[in-house]
């Protein structure tokens, strides 16, 4: 029943309201990263180059940080996928304690990324807890402790994917438990009924259909990866494993005057920016089908 | 019989390994760490680490008769260690606060002084000022409570701003039809997942020509860009679950739109109003990258607890200005985590 005018009408209040929020988003979000990118992309007099990322590409530094970027996502990635997964259904059974036990397993989820690299810092000294907790389980001597913080390269950024998973996992957990409750009982009953066993049922009939939580926990989980950069320098310092975001931090914390320290760490967050953004039109995809999935 | 016995034991113990395991596993790192919070510096230097915090010393207070003076024993694993020996009750004072955090008057110092030279040897338990490393974080360490402060200020502007504006941005969603609202919705839901480390950087620019540079205005400006998208969002989805029909009602008595918005819709969406403000508040408490750019001499807590590591060898003190910022976290998460798996489980766009 809605004649045109009333919609006129709507219309002009709706945008009366929105305004403000328009203008915020205008001058604080369209502004500033369109002049990154004019940074990102301009040289020292201001005419369009891509002179910022060659330079990048020419730096070890950098190329490390992508290698390890690219490593650290995709590590954790993987194992948060197994382990959450896994963890989500064990919580999803009631058994006595299983709140409590959720409970506990949420904890790690509150944790500031500066409490965790304090945590964490403190298990990678010589004399730390790590080695304290080893050497009270017999599986270390007190000659010969491990010295996690010497470790460098690949080897660091293993570590530092477990100190993530540590952290991060609860907050995937959650979500596919979520979806795991909302889960239709019937159709497990239905797969037991023609004879399939636990696993297979698993496999073959809550899995698929959690399937778009799973990807979706999994892409916000890339949008965070990608982002990694505190842990890595509280635990090892700046340089000892470069990240994307820990360069920026880097130009801006340590060599703030050097001559190109703002370019590159433009170039940088430009680079950020594109591949987040991509993953988030991976997620609107597939939020937007399994709508649409659901709608059918 | 006795297989399915066996069959279920074993699956019982499987079953109790895999939950003792995943609890042991966020439990036994978060006690060490709050252990190590609490610890003095002497202990954080003894080999292997305690689990739990200590409350007290053993200690023994010896009279060396050959050297006219005392040394101080602790007892460690069934075997007292001499840890400091001096003939003056000052430096005595000093080792036992700086070193043990014990806090003790010189004057008990030197009674226990006169006492050992008659007895030679006094058994002592030395009890610890359990907070000491806190109230070092604070009061010592230059600017924690400045920092605290600053966090807050961010937090708050953050919450006042991510509330008005995507609180209108909410309602209207939720209760009006317009031409762009799909573009809207698409646009928030983008700018939720924009790395906001982007937006900090020119940003340092625009917030110093607007005379807000180093303040916690301005960083409230750049967490406040995902956090009105996620206020608008909540918001949103809670407006629609509020029946038309009780605002209509309102109307038909009389009421304006901004009178029965404020009687009727405000209340009724609370809960969720508390909940945006929630994660606006940790959005702006937990960040550092934004503070780290865009902050000179008024950081905020996080980066103020991420500069203590860097300059001390051991983790006791940032442990403790670790913990005071978790504390916050750990309370809002636990309220606002019913929301979490609502948050992005299941988007709507």
């Amino acid at each position: 029943m809605l004649n045109r005018k009333n919609l006129n009408m709507e219309n002009r209040s709706a945008y009366f309201l929105l305004f403000p929020v328009i203008i915020f988003y205008a001058v604080f979000w369209l502004r500033p990263v369109y002049s990154a990118v004019l940074e990102a992309f301009a040289d020292a007099s201001g005419g369009f180059s891509i002179a910022n990322y060659s330079r990048l590409l020419m730096q070890s530094d950098i190329r490390n940080a992508f290698i390890n970027t690219l490593v650290f996502t995709a590590g954790s990635m993987v194992i948060q996928f197994f382990l959450s997964i896994g963890i989500a259904l064990f919580l999803n059974k009631k058994f006595k304690f299983s709140n409590i036990l959720l409970f506990i397993t949420l904890i790690p989820m509150a944790f500031p990324p500066a409490a965790v690299g304090i945590l964490w810092k403190s298990g990678f000294y010589r004399l730390g807890w790590m080695n304290s907790l080893l050497f009270k389980l017999h599986l270390v001597d007190a000659s010969n402790l491990i010295d996690w913080m010497s470790f460098k390269g690949l080897n660091a950024v293993f570590f530092l994917t477990l100190v993530d998973t540590w952290t991060v996992l609860p907050s995937i957990v959650i979500i596919i438990l979520a979806g795991l409750q909302n889960l239709n009982k019937e159709f497990e009953e239905a797969g037991w009924v023609f004879g399939a066993k636990r696993f297979q049922t698993i496999k073959d009939i809550v899995l698929p259909i959690i399937r778009p939580t799973i990807v979706t926990a999994m892409i916000l989980r890339l949008i965070s990866a990608i982002q990694v950069w505190l842990i890595a320098v509280m635990i090892y310092g700046y340089n000892t494993v470069p990240f994307l975001v820990e360069r920026i931090a880097y130009n801006i914390d340590v060599i703030t005057f050097a001559e190109f320290a703002k370019k590159d760490a433009y170039a940088l967050s430009v680079i950020v920016v594109v591949i987040v953004m991509t993953a988030a039109y991976f997620y609107i995809r597939i939020s937007n089908r399994s709508k649409n999935q659901e709608v059918r | 019989m006795p297989a399915v016995f066996i069959k279920n034991t074993i699956r019982r113990t499987v079953f109790t390994l895999i939950a003792v395991t995943i609890a042991l596993a966020v439990i036994i790192p978060v006690a060490y760490f709050v252990s190590i919070s609490f610890a003095s510096i002497y202990e954080a230097y003894q080999f292997p680490a305690r689990i739990f915090p200590s409350l007290s010393y053993n200690a023994k207070f010896i009279y060396n008769a050959s050297d006219d003076n005392f040394s101080l024993h602790i007892e460690k694993n069934g075997i007292y260690e001499s840890v400091k020996t001096d003939s003056d009750s000052k430096s005595f004072r000093t080792y036992l606060l700086n070193q043990l955090n014990v806090n003790m008057e010189e004057e008990h110092i030197r009674n226990l002084m006169s006492e050992a030279k008659t007895s030679n040897e006094i058994d002592l338990k030395l009890k610890k000022d359990i907070f000491r490393n806190y109230k070092i974080f604070f009061i010592l360490a230059d600017g924690s409570i400045a920092a605290l402060v600053n966090s807050l200020q961010a937090a708050a502007w953050t919450i006042v701003i991510s509330l008005l504006l995507g609180g209108t941005a909410g309602y209207t969603l939720a209760r009006m039809n317009f031409r762009f609202k799909e573009t809207l919705n698409l646009s928030l839901l983008v700018v939720r997942m924009f790395p906001v480390v982007a937006i900090s950087l020119p940003m340092v620019i625009y917030i110093m020509k607007m005379n807000v540079y180093d303040t916690p205005f301005s960083l409230a400006l750049v967490y406040s860009v995902p956090n009105i998208a996620l206020t608008a969002w909540i918001t949103s989805s809670i407006f629609k679950g509020i029946n038309v029909e009780l605002e209509e009602a309102s109307m038909v008595f009389g009421a304006g739109r901004i009178k029965t918005f404020q009687r009727i819709t405000v209340p009724l969406a609370f809960p969720a109003l508390v909940a945006s403000s929630l994660y606006a508040f940790l959005a702006a408490w937990n960040d550092s990258i934004v503070a780290l750019i865009m902050t000179n001499e008024n950081p905020t807590l996080a980066l103020v607890v991420y500069r203590t590591v860097g300059s001390s060898s051991i983790s006791n003190i940032p442990a403790a200005g670790a913990i005071i910022l978790l504390i916050p976290s750990l309370v809002f998460t636990f309220i606002i985590k019913n929301y979490i798996n609502q948050l992005w489980g299941n988007v709507q766009i």
